[in-house]
């Protein structure tokens, strides 16, 4: 559902005092987008294109089913554990001790 | 708004299964409920939700601008001293902000009231941007809803659009709690929206950060993390070890440093001492603070620092009817005027107000027992029908 950009750069200009949105905001262009490899899906069951919604408010187009399903690799991605500890030279665990247990969202 | 009875998908636990939604069922209990839909009109959309949400926006940015300049401000919120220049900065240097959420009390009928902005790690983006979405274009297939119906939905192209613009065909790290299922499905799907924006990434938990003799920050295999999304509170990562080398480092974060201010609860008396008596304000002040006393015997206390509304207290007439456990409230409170949240049956129910890219851009509801909205509070999609 799209119909709000156009009305909302009018709020944002009429609301806008001191301190200007950091997020300067752009035309949201429909660009095809390409979903991301899913680990353990056979290639030929990769969705390889997404329908590209439509700016005004329609609901032609459906949103990428990043969990779909799963698999193998991507050349888009990686996860940074080849080596559980890491690489030697650097220091690690200097972030999230305080994590353990609590949730971090909000 | 109104909530409406409805029929469940059949196989909404296999579609959410499918979808990578592992926390549709959280300890036995629903998280996603679609028993029931909230239906809204477009004009309650676009006048009481969509341009307050922009309009608050606004308003904490003109927040952040006065805080960096004035250090009182960043002591009222327990801000380690240490940090100031790293927040600052952030600003100075205009570090895109991605999204966040705002919670509202709106019931249809009085303006919506701001309780409390999740700016720095807000969570339900997947079940809000995706599943909710997949869920209206089923409901209308299956006369769930009425053919007409829409969403107040574009989180997820908000989002591609945000790393498009702030990621620019580059490298993002993401970091999190990676053992806890909501915030690794999390991590997943915003690692999802910067793949569709180009960029290439990586994964990793917080405590694999490592840190290199010259400062760097690095990943797992010591390569430099120059873009990294933290779905990590900042005042965690300020008091933890690295904190103290964050000011020095060359890494760009998501959400920025200046989302310190904003994620703080002690923007809510700041807000409504800038703009007083704000429609979409609630009166509130600092715990202390003699004009608290305003409030009466009756509001809600909440800690300067809490997530999934850990330590929050109602009080009525100086009793306390209702609280959630939790670690936090060391560094002090706020008080805030009770919101009347609606309330449909059983259950009371909150408004999520996203926006991302700078733009307000979607909605999400949860539903408790309880006034006070917990992490397990049910999820629980809408629908614009009129």
């Amino acid at each position: 559902m799209k119909r709000s950009s156009q009305v909302m750069l009018v709020v944002m200009g009429v609301t806008s005092a001191t301190a200007a949105g950091h997020y300067l905001t752009t035309p949201n262009e429909c660009v095809q987008q390409v979903p991301a490899a899913k680990p353990g899906v056979p290639p030929q069951q990769q969705v390889t294109q997404q329908p590209c919604r439509n700016t005004s408010g329609t609901r032609t187009g459906s949103r990428s089913w990043w969990g779909s399903s799963n698999s193998g690799s991507s050349e888009h991605t990686k996860t940074a554990s080849a080596t559980p500890t890491g690489t030697p030279g650097a220091t690690r665990g200097g972030f999230g001790g305080t994590g353990h247990g609590f949730f971090s969202g909000s | 708004m109104q909530r409406i009875p409805c029929d469940e998908r059949a196989d909404w636990r296999e579609q959410a299964d499918k979808a990578g939604f592992a926390f549709h069922t959280i300890d036995g209990q629903r998280y996603w409920d679609e028993r029931a839909y909230y239906a809204f009109t477009l004009k309650e959309i676009e006048n009481d939700i969509e341009a307050p949400t922009a309009e608050i926006e606004q308003m904490c940015y003109d927040l952040v601008d006065h805080a960096v300049k004035d250090e009182r401000i960043l002591r009222a919120l327990r801000i380690p001293e240490r940090c100031w220049t790293l927040i600052a900065t952030s600003w100075k240097r205009r570090d895109k902000n991605l999204y966040g959420r705002f919670d509202l009390s709106y019931d249809g009928r009085a303006p919506a009231k701001l309780l409390e902005y999740n700016a720095d790690t807000p969570t339900a983006v997947f079940e809000t941007a995706v599943f909710q979405w997949q869920w209206l274009e089923q409901a209308i297939a299956r006369g769930i809803v009425p053919k007409s119906a829409d969403q107040y939905n574009s989180l997820h192209e908000r989002l591609i659009e945000g790393w498009t613009v702030i990621g620019q065909g580059g490298h993002l790290h993401l970091a999190g709690s990676t053992t806890n299922a909501e915030d690794l499905g999390t991590l997943q799907y915003i690692e999802d929206t910067a793949r569709q924006a180009g960029l290439t990434t990586t994964v990793l938990a917080m405590d694999a950060i490592g840190r290199m003799p010259d400062g760097r920050f690095v990943d797992l295999d010591n390569k430099p993390i120059t873009l990294l999304f933290k779905l990590y509170p900042w005042e965690w990562m300020f008091r933890e070890q690295f904190g103290a080398y964050l000011a020095g480092a060359s890494t760009r974060f998501v959400e920025p440093p200046w989302k310190a201010i904003l994620s703080n609860k002690g923007i809510l008396p700041l807000l409504w001492s800038m703009f007083p008596r704000h429609p979409n304000l609630l009166p509130a002040y600092f715990e202390g603070d003699p004009e608290a006393e305003m409030l009466g015997k009756s509001f809600v206390r909440k800690p300067l620092y809490s997530r999934e509304g850990a330590n929050v207290e109602m009080v009525v007439n100086g009793e306390i009817i209702d609280s959630d456990e939790g670690p936090y409230g060391g560094e002090g409170h706020v008080r805030q005027a009770m919101a009347t949240l609606p309330r449909f049956g059983d259950d009371y129910a909150v408004i999520g107000s996203w926006i991302a890219a700078g733009l307000p851009c979607g909605l999400s509801i949860r539903e408790d027992a309880s006034a006070i909205t917990k992490n397990t509070s049910r999820f629980v999609p809408h629908a614009i029908v009129g």
